[in-house]
């Protein structure tokens, strides 16, 4: 019998059923493909580095018989390796690859490449399908950001000159190289075959310059800052270490999109919550008179739950099933703009944080029917039947009345009574509609952030600056002559400059490894130490303190004076080389390079035991050319050697190939939340309209025209609609500052601010997502017309 | 859209003096069959009677005859299967959706046995709102108006008292005279009424009755669905319907205030027991 109950109810109401289903499946899809989306974000980068087996430092040094020696008296002897490896590769720069007889780089990029055999153990290199790579004979792979930025394809044949010898290789793969990977690492590996490398290895060359990479794996408790300063203090000569916190670092702009991700799925799940409750307590009131009835007829409360439970956990099992596996889908839709730029964990702990997510839906809307069906207890009968679902009671001191109301029709009266004496059915529409808008306009105004050069040059913490030019001499003068010889270098790009009709104002920075504690070496942290020559240090950013003028005084940033609980006044010591200097904070900073993780020195400190690990040469144009490119030719011309980049140019190294993912995740999350909310809204005027057939039907007896109706319910949906899109785009200036501000300043940078574009952010995209919800509406009121007046009789 | 005065100055002597014997309602061969999953219902066969203008006329028969179905389909709120409906003059049968929808809310009134009205709104709310709703323009005098012609209405009524009440506040019998006033708030040309009467006690409907009878004195006519012999014992005519068959007609004159009640019920359910009911 009970069987025959349940079969009766589910066919009668098969509307509100359905929909109670597809809202099922729908939260079930949005909570669990959201779940495994914020597990695989959250975990992207970790989950890169483990599966890339990526040692704690890598060092690449040149293959000479003392830096070898020198390297491995360190790693048989230091107390901080567990173990470590040593592979060869080769430098060379990335003008000679060529295609066709022309190379493929222009000298623009002064850029290394290293080439290597397929790595077998550590720091691994993987395909676009996140296999293993693996190479035949001739064969090449390119890192992924090569392919986009000058058009190589797989298949293709690429050319390395070397020595005057053209070996010709065939593409047959993109690389996805975590320690290379991103944007901002500049250099980039270039992965060939054993057999080719060998041979190329065991030639002398003067243009493939031999190499030896160090995999080298802390000891279990030791830090690998521990390690990398342990190394630093033997002082030998590398071409550049690699530790996991560079890695990390390098993924900042990667991890700043995933973050806009995660925020989205978190509202995703939010509002799948939302929308979960809402829907199952609307059904079950309408269950409310049957319940009645059958308490009525003498069937205990226990059975009657028991009924029920069993209807809520038939639909609830297959919506969350359903949902489970639409999460695959939906999960993979939203993690494709990140797939080019993270290897994404697509494996047990995505299936699992799926099933979480949909389980969860599964459990909580058992949890909601059983304490809305646990009232069936206390409900007496008449009650039950009697409420049925007439809903709530509305105190007379609220009401509106119409009579007042002199200059409205009567639909939009309606409209305004419906949300003012039963606001709280609309309440779930309204939090969805805020909660979307901002779940548009938020990443909106994050991407924008990203997007904009100007602030995205402070967190790489340079000053304001137009240009920056660099000679393949001043590189080389600043490891080999010191200062002097940059800075004459330096004059000669300005006479350059001002020969061509652009007057330039340049001047250097500098950046040294170091250390920096308080009291124990030990326990200290590894920083980077930049200087700017010839340019007043007061013109730097400070956001307290002044700016540190004498040679023992320095600015910190506020990571520095946090995790070293600084404070103005304080002092520090700060290793460089083999020398320990005391020194002054004067002033805190922003910044987040080198994860925030730097200290300014003035020019009048000198560093004297060790030679700068990274050159800048920046500065301003008197005027800013118009025409950058005839500015760069006429430069050019005047000093073939020298190489520009505008902050256009930075911004590009920096961000990059990022854009594009960046522009595809922005279109993506406007379409998905587009769409849920679409359904969304579709389902929930539906159900309103389902509990409202028989007032539909009265006014239709009293005359109210079809269209009369749907002005009536599009008005009232429209007035929640603009109101919370209204709220919703207040809202999203303050949040979007709070999460800009909160995000940056975990990695260190205080001073980025949201950028705002006000015509997308105010009037493009709020309007879009006002049409597209009141086309939602409108194609959802269709029962309307199918209403025949004798429903005004129906048990509503 | 006419308001209350303007009828009784021009309507009433020029329409009745010289048309008495006018058709408000002609009902031809009106056949109304619902088809549902497997399994179609023929519920009005060949249903064939007609209304003058200011006659009261009852429908009683057993439940489930098809008498609410009838008045549905005479009134426009549902299409007949086949068959024609004269309201006025007009054949409806045939009208398209709006043009119903603009003849129920000027030209009918409609009066239910659960007395629909809207929750949100006030008693008096529900009452304007046709009004409201029929007045093409917006304006604050003509809204005073109406709200003049509701309370006038409510006053006859005597419901004045509850005008600012919620539905869930007030009796049965008050809301079902608040829903008569509904239905007379844009003057309709006719009144149809589906056991108006059917959830009052005895007396609450003799006084919504008595407000009957007096509006069809007044020249309302009024299609009226009972299943109570003292109801339809108040009007002038009764149909009997059985199987969506008009089994019979009892014509029983107009209805006085004096005591004849009691033989009018008398011959009433002599009739109705000859009939089978
Ligand atoms: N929408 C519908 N679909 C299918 N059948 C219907 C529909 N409405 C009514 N019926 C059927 O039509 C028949 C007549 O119904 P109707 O409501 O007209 O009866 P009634 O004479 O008013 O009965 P009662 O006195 O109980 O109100 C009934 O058998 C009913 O089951
Ligand atoms: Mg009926």
């Amino acid at each position: 019998m009970h069987l025959s109950i349940l079969k009766n109810d589910l066919r009668r109401k098969k509307s509100v059923n359905l929909i109670l289903t597809v809202f099922i499946i729908l939260a079930a899809m949005l909570m669990g493909g959201s779940s495994s989306v914020l597990f695989s974000t959250t975990t992207a980068v970790d989950h890169m580095l483990e599966k890339s087996n990526v040692p704690d430092m890598s060092i690449y040094t040149f293959d000479q018989p003392d830096v070898v020696g020198a390297v491995e008296a360190w790693a048989d002897t230091s107390d901080k390796i567990e173990s470590y490896r040593v592979e060869d590769a080769l430098l060379m720069m990335i003008s000679a690859f060529s295609r066709d007889g022309r190379r493929v780089v222009d000298d623009k990029d002064l850029v290394s490449a290293f080439l290597v055999a397929v790595p077998e153990n550590d720091s691994k290199i993987f395909n676009q399908e996140n296999q293993a790579l693996e190479l035949s004979p001739g064969e090449i792979a390119i890192p992924m950001g090569f392919h986009k930025t000058y058009d190589l394809e797989i298949g293709d044949t690429l050319d390395i000159v070397a020595d005057g010898k053209t070996t010709s290789f065939v593409i047959s793969a993109y690389s996805k190289d975590v320690v290379f990977g991103s944007d901002m690492m500049a250099s980039k590996r270039f992965v060939i075959h054993a057999d080719d490398f060998s041979r190329f290895h065991s030639q002398e060359s003067l243009d493939l310059i031999k190499n030896k990479i160090w995999s080298v794996n802390a000891k279990e408790g030791v830090s690998f800052e521990a390690l990398s300063n342990d190394f630093s203090r033997r002082a030998v000569t590398v071409i550049t270490t690699i530790d996991i916190a560079t890695i990390r670092q390098t993924y900042l702009v990667p991890m700043l999109i995933a973050t806009v991700m995660i925020v989205v799925s978190v509202s995703l799940i939010l509002i799948s919550f939302l929308i979960l409750r809402f829907t199952i307590v609307f059904t079950i009131q309408e269950d409310y008179r049957e319940i009645g009835v059958m308490k009525g007829i003498g069937i205990r409360s226990k059975v009657v739950r028991r009924i029920y439970r069993t209807k809520y956990l038939a639909i609830a099992l297959f919506g969350g099933l359903v949902g489970f596996g639409l999460s695959f889908i939906y999960s993979n839709i939203m993690m494709r703009s990140l797939n080019d730029l993270f290897m994404m964990d697509n494996g047990v702990g995505q299936i699992v944080f799926t099933l979480i997510g949909s389980a969860l839906v599964v459990g909580l809307s058992m949890l909601f029917s059983s304490m809305c069906t646990r009232k069936i207890n206390k409900v007496s009968v008449v009650e039950a039947i009697r409420k049925g679902n007439t809903g709530e009671r509305f105190s007379k001191s609220k009401r509106l009345s119409l009579y007042t109301k002199k200059s409205l029709r009567a639909p939009g009266f309606l409209a305004l009574s419906d949300i003012f004496n039963g606001f709280r059915k609309f309440l779930v529409l309204t939090l969805t509609f805020t909660l979307g808008t901002l779940l548009i306009i938020v990443p909106l105004n994050m991407i924008n952030t990203l997007k904009d050069k100007d602030e995205m040059m402070k967190i790489f913490g340079m000053p304001p600056h137009d240009v920056t030019m660099m000679t393949e001499r001043a590189f080389q003068v600043a490891v080999t002559s010191g200062q002097e010889a940059i800075e004459e270098e330096i004059q000669e790009m300005q006479n350059a400059s001002e020969r061509a009709g652009y007057p330039v104002d340049l001047h250097l920075e500098i950046g040294y490894s170091a250390n920096i504690f308080v009291d124990e070496p030990d326990e200290g942290m590894r920083i980077d130490v930049l200087q700017g020559i010839r340019f007043p240090i007061e013109d730097y950013d400070y956001s307290e303190g002044r700016a540190p003028i004498r040679e023992n005084e320095i600015a910190v940033s506020t990571m520095v004076a946090e995790t070293l609980n600084l404070q103005i006044g304080d002092t520090v010591s700060v290793q460089v080389g083999q020398e320990e200097y005391a020194m002054l904070v004067t002033a805190i900073y922003s910044s987040i390079n080198n994860m925030g993780m730097n200290i300014r020195a003035p020019e009048a400190f000198v560093f004297t035991s060790t030679s700068p690990s990274t050159i800048s040469i920046i500065g301003s144009f008197e005027t800013m050319p118009e025409d950058l490119e005839k500015a760069t030719a006429a430069i050019k011309a005047q000093n073939p050697d020298i190489s520009i980049s505008f902050e256009e140019d930075e911004y590009q190294r920096y961000i990059g190939g990022t854009v594009e993912a960046i522009d595809g995740m922005k279109n993506l999350i406007v379409v998905v939340v587009l769409s849920i909310i679409f359904l969304i809204t579709c389902l929930i005027v539906r159900m309103l309209i389902s509990r409202e057939i028989s007032q539909i039907a009265l006014l239709k007896s009293i005359g109210f025209r079809c269209s009369s109706l749907s002005r009536w319910q599009i008005g009232r949906i429209s007035i929640i609609l603009v109101l919370s899109v209204a709220v919703g785009t207040a809202l999203s200036l303050p949040l979007s500052h709070l999460l800009t501000g909160s995000i940056f300043g975990m990695l260190g940078a205080s001073s980025v601010t949201a950028v705002i574009e006000p015509l997308q952010v105010y009037a493009v995209y709020p309007l879009i997502f006002l049409v597209s919800t009141i086309t939602a509406v409108v194609v959802s009121i269709g029962q309307i017309k199918q209403t025949p007046v004798s429903e005004i009789n129906s048990q509503e | 859209m006419q308001t209350m005065i303007e009828k009784v100055v021009h309507s009433d002597p020029v329409e009745t003096a010289e048309k008495p014997h006018e058709l408000s309602l002609r009902v031809t061969d009106l056949c109304k069959t619902y088809i549902t999953d497997k399994q179609s219902l023929n519920v009005l066969r060949n249903v064939n009677f007609s209304m003058r203008k200011g006659d009261f006329v009852s429908v009683m028969g057993p439940s489930g005859s098809g008498k609410s179905t009838l008045l549905y389909t005479v009134s426009g709120m549902d299409k007949p299967t086949s068959g024609d409906v004269e309201f006025f003059g007009q054949n409806i049968a045939k009208l398209g959706e709006n043009k119903m929808a603009d003849l129920r809310l000027n030209e009918m009134g409609f009066v239910f046995q659960q007395m629909h009205m809207l929750r949100n709104l006030s008693v008096f709310d529900n009452i304007i709102l046709a009004a409201y709703h029929a007045s093409v323009k917006v304006s604050a005098s003509h809204r005073r108006d109406i709200n003049e012609k509701a309370k006038a209405l409510m006053r006859r009524f005597d419901i004045i008292d509850i005008m600012d009440k919620d539905i869930t506040e007030v009796s049965g019998g008050q809301l079902q005279r608040a829903c008569l006033c509904r239905a007379l708030i844009n003057d309709p040309k006719m009144i149809f009424a589906d056991e108006p009467t059917g959830s009052l006690n005895s007396k609450a409907a003799a006084e919504v009755m008595d407000k009957l009878n007096t509006l069809n004195r007044e020249g309302a006519t009024i299609l009226l669905v009972t299943h109570d012999i003292k109801v339809a014992a108040r009007t002038d005519k009764t149909l009997y319907i059985v199987d969506g068959n008009i089994q019979g007609e009892l014509e029983l004159g107009k209805y006085g205030d004096t005591g004849e009640a009691k033989t009018r019920e008398k011959n009433l359910s002599n009739w109705l027991v000859n009939m089978g009911w």
